[in-house]
């Protein structure tokens, strides 16, 4: 396959079945390097599934991955890891470690990856993270003693204290009240700015998706129907596309009164 | 007509007769057949660095740190209601004398690693189901591998390592200590000559006995913590599925020390008496 400087993963006709349950079905999917690609879709559609073949935890039956070039697939977990290192990932619900404090839990990639660094230059490190994202005084605090909007940050701050390449967003706006939903658009859009950084959000959030998206990717039945840029997307002729933004209510396609 | 009623008939036994004794036999071999392969995967990944000592420490602590006390407790008692016991059978043959031999041979043998083996299992193995499971339906096992971390390198291979190295000592532990019950049972409220105990004993148990056991202690502390392991890795489906794990992980190492201790009987004596 030739390869494309502007996308940093590409997804070819990748298939997943669990049990009877076909999941995926031949999807063909770009993500463009330094930009936000929101990948939208109804629930149990295969979202999170797909983003999860992205950095390797899932491997797919049938297809292929490449990320920076290299196919993913076929390599075994030892070498997945150094591909994994490329990615940071923001989970839906945070997935703090509960039994660390919140600087334990920033700071364990580095201390797993960052074994040169001394305690005292971690601890920076990581107060320096927590500040940046707005979160101080919590570092002694564990994640069942802080709000649900601080663990994501959080979790957002143990996913970039790595610097990553490539950043993946499970659901970030979900149950999050409008103003927090705002927040966090900006957050995602603000990180992308400053750092560069490649972002994969997975989202139904039709709002959020067209205030931040560079690139919008619609999944349905298993399969990419419609992707491009957010003018692209609003004057798409796909049937089940136009249905869902306009069942949404919070943008109107164009051409239609 | 009826022939084909007839021939309908003998199809659905033979599928009855599949859905009742093939499937639950073939999901068996593939449940082994699982935690072989965790176990292969948790192998792979004590060769490869880094080994962190934390979690060996971690495990070992709550594994065997955190038993000294009940696995000492049911020491004790199970040596001394054993006494009990065998100084009223062997009275009635007048070899009261050999209560402390008989004790010695049965607790480095059998009681001690097997009964250790399940007070930790029971203790440790449910919580480090729980504790996995938890991890698992909340992404942290997820998280784990998105850091570049692998989760059987992180969680499972210090586990297994734990069961195996503690699970011996904390049997040698049962050993004194049931040693020390019987002893005052028999000696002591019993009236055995205490000389008589002792050197009967000492004449009768040897290293053999010993090694037997401890070799026991460390296969099923090995496997208490596999099945502990496999189940909480593998849970799933929230509060309930996490609480279907931990209870199957009680009686799934119960079961594996029962059935291992038979055949590892078994091919002990067979390999001593050569």
């Amino acid at each position: 396959m030739n390869r494309d400087e502007r996308y940093q993963i590409q997804i070819r006709g990748i298939e997943k079945t669990f049990g009877a349950h076909h999941v995926l079905r031949g999807v063909d999917l770009d993500v463009e390097r330094g930009k936000i690609n929101i990948i939208i879709g109804g629930s149990g559609q295969g979202k999170s599934v797909l983003m999860k073949h992205l950095m390797g935890l899932l491997k797919p039956d049938k297809g292929q991955i490449w990320v920076d070039g290299e196919d993913i697939v076929p390599l075994d977990d030892f070498e997945l890891n150094r591909v994994r290192l490329k990615f940071g990932m923001s989970f839906q619900y945070s997935a703090l470690f509960d039994s660390l404090t919140v600087e334990e839990n920033v700071a364990f990639p580095l201390f797993e990856h960052r074994s040169h660094m001394s305690k005292r230059e971690i601890h920076d490190t990581v107060i320096d993270k927590l500040r940046s994202l707005g979160l101080e005084n919590v570092e002694k605090k564990y994640p069942a003693e802080i709000s649900g909007g601080m663990r994501k940050r959080v979790g957002l701050a143990r996913a970039l204290v790595l610097k990553p390449e490539i950043l993946l967003y499970d659901e970030p706006t979900t149950g999050l009240d409008p103003i927090a939903t705002k927040n966090v658009d900006d957050m995602i859009r603000d990180i992308s700015k400053e750092t560069g950084v490649t972002s994969v959000v997975i989202s139904h959030d039709m709002a959020s998706t067209f205030r931040i998206a560079d690139r919008i990717s619609m999944l349905n039945e298993g399969r990419i129907v419609a992707s491009g840029t957010p003018d692209e997307i609003l004057v798409s002729q796909n049937e089940f596309l136009k249905a869902f933004v306009e069942m949404s209510g919070s943008v109107r396609m164009k051409g239609t009164a | 007509m009826s022939e084909d009623v007839e021939q309908r008939g003998a199809w659905d036994r033979i599928v009855a007769v599949n859905d009742k004794l093939w499937k639950p036999a073939a999901s068996m071999v593939e449940t082994v057949g699982e935690h072989m392969l965790l176990l292969g995967r948790a192998v792979f990944w004590l060769l490869k660095p880094p080994f962190r000592w934390h979690t060996f420490v971690e495990a070992a602590e709550f594994i065997g740190v955190q038993s000294l006390m009940i696995v000492s407790l049911i020491g004790l008692f199970v040596g001394m209601v054993f006494a009990l016991q065998l100084t009223s059978a062997l009275r009635q043959f007048g070899t009261e004398s050999f209560v402390g031999a008989t004790l010695g041979l049965s607790l480095t043998r059998e009681l001690a690693p097997v009964f250790t083996s399940i007070v930790v299992a029971a203790r440790a193995g449910a919580g480090m189901a729980t504790e996995l499971g938890s991890m698992r339906i909340t992404e942290q096992i997820d998280a784990l591998s998105t850091m570049a971390v692998n989760p059987v390198q992180y969680l499972v291979t210090p586990r297994i390592l734990a069961g195996i190295v503690m699970v011996p000592l904390l049997a040698m532990l049962f050993n004194v200590v049931g040693m020390a019950g019987g002893y005052g049972v028999a000696v002591w409220i019993e009236g055995v000559d205490k000389g008589v105990f002792l050197e009967n004993a000492r004449w009768i148990v040897d290293r053999k006995d010993l090694m037997q056991g401890l070799i026991k202690a460390t296969v099923f502390g090995g496997g208490l913590a596999l099945v502990s392991c496999y189940q909480g890795f593998n849970a799933s489906g929230g509060a309930k599925g996490v609480g279907i794990g931990t209870t199957r992980a009680v009686v799934g190492s119960f079961v594996t020390i029962l059935v291992l201790d038979y055949f590892l009987t078994d091919i002990i004596l067979i390999l001593q008496h050569r």
